[in-house]
């Protein structure tokens, strides 16, 4: 009798350890209150940094919920809207500047000989420069957009946009992902910036 | 009444005591781990030429900057074996054809601007390559010398920068490691 209880106690315990591996390798849903205050509180997970002769390359992967929430949309119908528009490409945003006493960025935005040629390279082969790797496949830019850089912060800001689902990037069948950069502005070869798995599966699903 | 203020001189004086003897085995602590600290920045040494070979940006870059060499080399050879096809009709008929004359000055025109030019396109594509490698290279090295807290690292590719050194003093492998894994975002930063 002692015996049987020991195994029926035993496996009780097992099967709650089974149901909290479960649930959390579930993607939380969270409806739009939710969401927002989840974004309010938490930092955004996705950011990775490389600092290369003097350079700042700093990379955030920008997930649709937070690109909807940053428009300030208002209700549901804009919701639905907003967010089918940002759910058909994987987004992330490059931010160069300069690292400590180094003026490399701060040279090329105020040298119009320098500004000149970052303007060509930004029109003609920037894009090109950009890769996405997601399970050994490679995914091309289809979309990149340098930012007027102000005076104020001297600061180059690049959006970059790839043909790929981010509802396979970002929740439970993620598998990572890699961007990759070829700098031909500052002449710093290929970067390489990785983001874990682990943080993009715990990402939360909107409700729909 | 006595008893109990010696009691507690007694109790103040074994505090200050063992407060000393903490004192005194923190600071001890301490010192044992400047000197350790002090014994490990170190000069140390890379072969300079494996380190660049093995870096896997360099391979890279390097198969990158094969092909486009081996591009240019191609339009030139093909250039080259049309200009010897003609100028052996041209020698054969002995100049009569004085079109094919012409078309052979324009050929071989052609020719010697293309190779000027791809001879400075070729200089100024290794030039941005080795650059775009040692950029990274160098940032690599100078944050694996702080991470170990090591003061110099020699390079030494024989040609007489060091003439010997210790075995055990070489880091090259260990650098290569490093800086594979930093190119490869492997490392946290």
């Amino acid at each position: 009798m002692r015996g049987i209880m020991i195994k029926l106690r035993n496996s009780f315990f097992i099967g709650i350890l089974m149901l909290n591996m479960v649930s959390c390798s579930e993607r939380p849903i969270l409806n739009l209150e939710e969401f927002r205050m989840f974004l309010a509180n938490n930092k955004i997970p996705f950011a990775n940094n490389e600092v290369i002769s003097g350079v700042d390359y700093k990379v955030s992967l920008d997930p649709p919920e937070l690109l909807m929430f940053r428009n300030n949309i208002q209700g549901q119908l804009e919701k639905n809207k907003e967010l089918e528009k940002y759910n058909k490409s994987v987004y992330c945003s490059f931010i160069i500047k300069d690292h400590q006493n180094s003026s490399k960025v701060k040279q090329l935005i105020y040298s119009k000989e320098d500004y000149f040629k970052l303007v060509g390279i930004a029109n003609l082969s920037l894009q090109k420069n950009f890769k996405l790797i997601i399970n050994n496949e490679t995914i091309s830019c289809n979309l990149c957009h340098m930012e007027p850089p102000s005076s104020v912060n001297p600061e180059l800001r690049i959006v970059v946009c790839f043909d790929y689902d981010p509802n396979k990037l970002y929740g439970v069948e993620s598998k990572g992902c890699e961007i990759i950069f070829d700098d031909d502005i500052f002449n710093n070869g290929i970067l390489k910036f990785a983001f874990d798995e682990t943080d993009l599966k715990k990402w939360p699903e909107l409700k729909s | 009444m006595t008893k109990m203020k010696k009691y507690i001189y007694d109790l103040k004086n074994k505090s200050m005591k063992n407060a000393i003897i903490g004192i005194s085995l923190m600071l001890s602590v301490i010192s044992v781990v400047m000197v350790f600290k002090k014994k490990q920045s170190e000069t140390v040494y890379v072969d300079g030429g494996k380190v660049f070979s093995e870096f896997e940006l360099s391979k890279e870059l390097n198969k990158d900057l094969d092909g486009v060499l081996n591009a240019r080399k191609n339009i030139l050879d093909s250039l080259y074996q049309k200009m010897r096809l003609l100028t052996l009709e041209v020698k054969t008929e002995g100049a009569k054809n004085q079109e094919k004359v012409q078309y052979l000055a324009e050929l071989e025109e052609e020719y010697y601007i293309k190779q000027q030019q791809f001879q400075q396109d070729n200089k100024a594509a290794t030039e941005t390559y080795m650059a775009k490698i040692w950029n990274q290279l160098n940032q690599y090295i100078n944050d694996y010398g702080q991470l170990k807290n090591l003061t110099y690292i020699l390079g030494a590719n024989g040609q007489g920068n060091i003439m010997y050194a210790e075995k055990e003093k070489n880091i090259t492998e260990d650098i290569i490691q490093y800086i594979n894994a930093r190119y490869n975002d492997k490392i946290k930063k």
